[in-house]
């Protein structure tokens, strides 16, 4: 295992990237986050932890084209990289090892 | 559907620009969608967003070049590390900065808080308050004082163009309740009778009602109105006022609360026109020219020349007014003082409760913070300077591997600017920690609400740059100057040549200390002087009992108050009772009489005061008769100023006005102003005042129906005996609040700026006095540090230790000895400006000097020989092993 672990936001943001697979922007990770939570997401929080995955190399961006509602800006999509996927994976794996110790107790 | 643009053009502004494109064009989005929701959420979770994003990381780089940035932080950590490193230092210096530093800003917040009386008035550039001067004979002219008569304000207005509103403004003590609930009385003693234009004039914002004062109408502040009528509306509801005049009155109005920063104090707002209607101005002589009872406000057009008005109202006053001045041989100008002026110029009397500061005082409280914050910067200096002796391979090392000298002075100023940050801060909690005590000694209302105001950043500022490059720029051009060839061959103490101006700040520190500490010993003497004066009046165990207000129309005031002290008589445990007008410590009824014999000429008139009394009060207060005989006892009411007006004197009047003895006076006759009186004796002189005024001409005339009761009452049983009083004036005068005082608290009350004056004089001087022992300490502590060799070699040698403590001592005490009779004069100087605030004064005698220069020594001393005491018995084995 590498020597980073992800935070639980960084994870979120991070999966919706992956999932979104290369159609991933600020507010569309905003929004997808918001939809899956069920509550409201500071927008400078997933920009702030996209900088931070994108300078450690879990992630990688590529500026889109300029379209109208967004005052003549283009967009900065994100994928996820290589190690950004292993990361995921390792994450995955050590949650799902630790989950099927648990013991088949009826919690009824 | 445009995002807000400041908020944007911000967000352009401080965003790093590889960021720009995804945070705007992102924000812009969720603009666009949330917009048709609601557009003014939307503009503002936009401003909001923009500014979660102010933070390291999105902030783009302000620097020039990156080059530079090294440095800054490179300085940055030097400054943080010689901070950590020299502990014990840095916390003497941020402690003494941080002390210096909180006495400074309470005092400018004080300062602040004095000198922005009456700002809070729209229109206060155009208000003025119109002073009358007088001058007897060749006297010359003062500035005057701001009593008028009641006429002057309609003339004035009716003639003078320029003059916009003008308001008369005359005090009223009432006794006031409300018709529904009779039973709950209260005092209002801030009533105050003006014209409608009052309103119009100040800004005193209006809470409900109409600001329209006519008459039969009252304005209320807000807790007035909350006292009368609990939480219910009180617009339309009555009171019923007695004071001067006796009437109900409809509320018109509720007004906010008077703020604390207003000269003028009030809680209820009654229209003039009904006080001249009652029974005292209805029948005022010449044409309401004749009393000076009442205060003019006036507001002049903005564009007014204010010297023009001034002479043009002077012209108007004298066109009703010249010929009286003939005849008394006077002469009399109007003076226009600025709104912004009242507040200060305290020794202006005017109607109504005036909340009076005085530029005396604030002027002191000043140099005393600026003394403080010096003190405090000396020491800075003071100990930066010693320890470069330690810095100075450091400065070597630097220069050797290129550091410029403008580089190092910046790397030194660093330093100095961040110990007075750090300093700054620890003052800013410290002050709002001490704020409400200060408020209680002082009491003034400074709060925090004031660190926003521009005039505190700025100062707060100022004192930050000026301890930075005060502090800063010596040790800094000295540090930076050292030869890095010499000073790393380590062979040359570069800093001996600057041993004289640390000697030279010591000195400065303690003629500081020493003028504070004297400054101290000389107020609280002065005022344990002023309250031990013999007063020739005898006021112990004397209550003074508040005279009835309300009496039905058909009661002779004189006949009832006599019937009242005469059952008070009876009571046991009273030892007697007399009537007057005023007690002492509470001034006269008329100030400024002037005073001649008949036969002179007008212009020849003294001034004089004058107040009544019965005839039982001279023996009450003990006032010895030495020539002539006491009133008579009598059962009519007999104070009326007429042909047969009897009146006794002082033996000051006796000789101002030329009579050889006091015997020669009785039976002589007087003017007293316009009447005639006849002189049946002489007491004599006694203090009526506070020992600020000088001995006066005092004349008494006779009164049956004062508003004073004075009883002397024996102490043993006085709940009981009051008790009784109580209510035998409640059942003889119903509907009358029993008030009652001691006269000698009420004639201490007189000393109650000063002792306040003297309790923070106190508490500054000992901030300062802590302060330089702080950097004496310092001092010391580094002296012995540097000796510590030589002090091993004496010891092995057989040196004493105390021979040790002196030698080290020594030098010092010199020091302390030279700032004392430095301080001398300048404690002479300053102290006897202070003490002309006083007509009875103690003369400064050497024993003020010996009280502070032991204090300052036995400080000193402590200080000193602590230090060195610890060097001299520290074991020489070490100090001579280490090399």
């Amino acid at each position: 295992m590498s020597g980073y672990t992800l935070g639980e936001f960084e994870e979120l943001v991070l999966l919706m990237v992956a999932a979104q697979h290369d159609q991933a922007y600020g507010v569309s990770i905003l929004e997808g986050l918001e939809t899956e939570l069920e509550r409201k997401v500071n927008i400078s929080a997933v920009h702030v932890v996209l900088k931070r995955m994108e300078e450690k190399g879990f992630v990688k961006s590529r500026y889109g084209g300029i379209t109208e509602d967004r005052g003549g800006r283009r967009k900065k999509f994100y994928v996820i990289t290589a190690i950004g996927k292993r990361m995921l994976d390792e994450q995955h794996a050590l949650r799902n090892n630790i989950y099927k110790r648990i013991p088949k107790i009826s919690f009824g | 559907m445009q995002p807000p643009k400041k908020a944007i053009g911000f967000l352009r502004w401080f965003c790093r620009e590889d960021y720009l494109d995804e945070i705007e064009g992102d924000l812009t989005e969720l603009f666009q969608k949330e917009h048709p929701r609601s557009a003014r959420l939307a503009r503002f979770n936009f401003s909001w967003r923009v500014l979660k994003y102010f933070r390291p990381g999105f902030i783009r780089s302000f620097n020039p070049s990156t080059h530079s940035t090294g440095m800054y932080n490179n300085y940055f950590k030097i400054a943080w590390r010689n901070l950590i490193h020299n502990k014990s230092f840095s916390s003497l210096n941020i402690i003494g900065l941080s002390i210096g530093m909180t006495c400074c800003l309470i005092l400018f917040q004080y300062v602040a808080f004095e000198s922005g009386f009456d700002n809070f008035h729209e229109r206060k550039e155009n208000l003025y308050r119109v002073l009358s001067a007088y001058a007897q004979g060749d006297d010359p002219m003062t500035l005057g004082h701001a009593y008028t008569p009641q006429a002057m304000a309609p003339s004035l207005k009716a003639a003078v163009p320029e003059i916009v509103n003008i308001s008369r403004v005359h005090e009223e003590n009432a006794i006031v309740f409300n018709p529904d609930t009779p039973e709950k009385v209260f005092e209002e003693d801030q009533g105050l009778y003006v014209d409608e234009a009052f309103m119009k004039m100040f800004t005193f914002p209006l809470v409900s009602g109409t600001l329209k004062l006519a008459p039969g109408t009252v304005l209320i502040s807000e807790a007035t109105a909350r006292k009368y009528f609990g939480n219910t509306p009180a617009e339309g509801r009555t009171l019923d006022v007695t004071g001067n005049i006796e009437k109900t009155y409809t509320v018109a109005g509720v007004f906010k609360n008077v703020p604390a920063n207003s000269h003028l104090q009030f809680t209820m707002l009654l229209p003039v026109e009904d006080l001249l209607k009652g029974p005292d101005y209805s029948t005022e002589p010449e044409g309401g020219w004749s009393w000076n009872n009442f205060t003019t406000y006036v507001e002049l057009h903005p564009q007014a020349d204010r010297e023009a008005v001034r002479q043009k109202i002077t012209d108007v006053m004298l066109k009703y007014r010249a010929d009286a001045l003939k005849q008394r041989g006077g002469k009399s100008v109007l003076n226009l003082q600025p709104l912004s002026d009242i507040h200060l110029n305290s020794e202006i009397e005017a109607a109504g409760t005036i909340v009076s500061g005085s530029y005396k005082t604030l002027y002191f409280f000043l140099i005393i913070g600026l003394i403080t914050l010096v003190i405090a910067l000396v020491n800075y200096i003071n100990l930066a300077t010693a320890r470069a002796l330690n810095r100075s391979r450091e400065v070597g090392v630097r220069k050797a591997v290129g550091a410029k000298r403008q580089e190092l002075i910046t790397q030194f100023l660093y330093e100095s600017a961040f110990t007075n940050i750090s300093a700054m801060l620890i003052a800013l909690v410290l002050t709002f920690a001490l704020l409400p005590v200060v408020n209680d000694i002082a009491e003034t209302q400074l709060s925090v609400t004031q660190w926003l105001e521009p005039t505190f950043i700025l100062s707060l500022a100022g004192t930050l740059a000026a301890g930075t490059l005060l502090a800063g720029l010596y040790p800094a051009f000295v540090l930076s100057s050292f030869r890095p060839a010499a000073v790393l061959k380590g062979k040359s103490s570069p800093v001996s040549g600057h041993f004289w101006l640390r000697k030279g700040l010591v000195i400065v520190q303690f003629t500081a200390c020493v003028v504070l500490i004297a400054g101290t010993v000389i107020v609280f003497d002065q005022l344990r002087y002023a309250r031990s004066i013999d007063l020739g009046l005898d006021l112990k165990q004397v209550v003074a009992v508040r005279a009835p207000r309300i009496l039905s129309p058909t009661a002779n005031r004189g006949m009832v108050t006599t019937t009242f002290v005469n059952e008070i008589r009876k009571l046991t445990g009273v030892e007697g009772a007399a009537v007057s007008s005023k007690l002492p410590g509470q001034g006269f009824n008329w100030n400024g009489a002037a005073i001649r014999k008949t036969s002179d000429d007008p212009s020849k008139a003294i001034r004089g005061v004058a107040t009544y009394i019965d005839s039982a009060f001279a023996k009450l207060y003990g006032l010895e008769l030495v020539a002539g005989k006491e009133f008579n006892k009598v059962t009519i009411q007999e104070d009326t100023v007429d042909q047969t007006w009897k009146i006794m004197v002082n033996e000051a009047t006796v000789k101002t006005l030329g009579y050889a003895a006091p015997a020669d006076i009785v039976n002589e006759e007087l003017m007293i102003g316009d009447y005639r009186a006849r002189v049946i004796g002489v007491y004599k002189d006694f203090k009526w005042s506070s020992a600020h005024e000088a001995q006066q001409n005092i004349v008494f005339g006779r009164t049956t129906g004062g508003t004073n009761i004075s009883v002397k009452v024996n102490m043993d049983n006085f709940q009981e005996l009051i008790h009784t009083i109580e209510s035998k004036f409640n059942a003889m005068f119903p509907g009358n609040l029993f008030q009652y005082s001691f006269v000698d608290d009420g004639f201490a009350l007189q000393y109650k700026n000063d002792e306040r004056f003297a309790k923070l004089f106190s508490i500054f001087a000992g901030m300062a006095i802590f302060i330089a022992c702080l950097g004496l300490f310092g001092l010391v502590a580094f002296t012995a540090q540097q000796r510590t060799k030589e002090i091993g070699m004496r010891k092995v040698l057989g040196a004493s230790v105390s021979g040790i403590v002196t030698l080290l001592s020594k030098d010092f005490m010199l020091l302390v000895l030279i700032g004392f009779v430095a301080a001398v004069p300048i404690t002479l100087y300053i102290m006897n400006q202070w003490l002309e605030n006083f007509a009875d004064r103690i003369s400064i005698g050497v024993g003020v000097f010996a009280i502070a220069g032991i204090i300052a020594m036995l400080v000193a001393i402590c200080t000193v020989s602590w230090q060195s005491f610890k060097a001299a018995v520290a074991n020489p084995v070490k100090s001579l092993r280490s090399e």
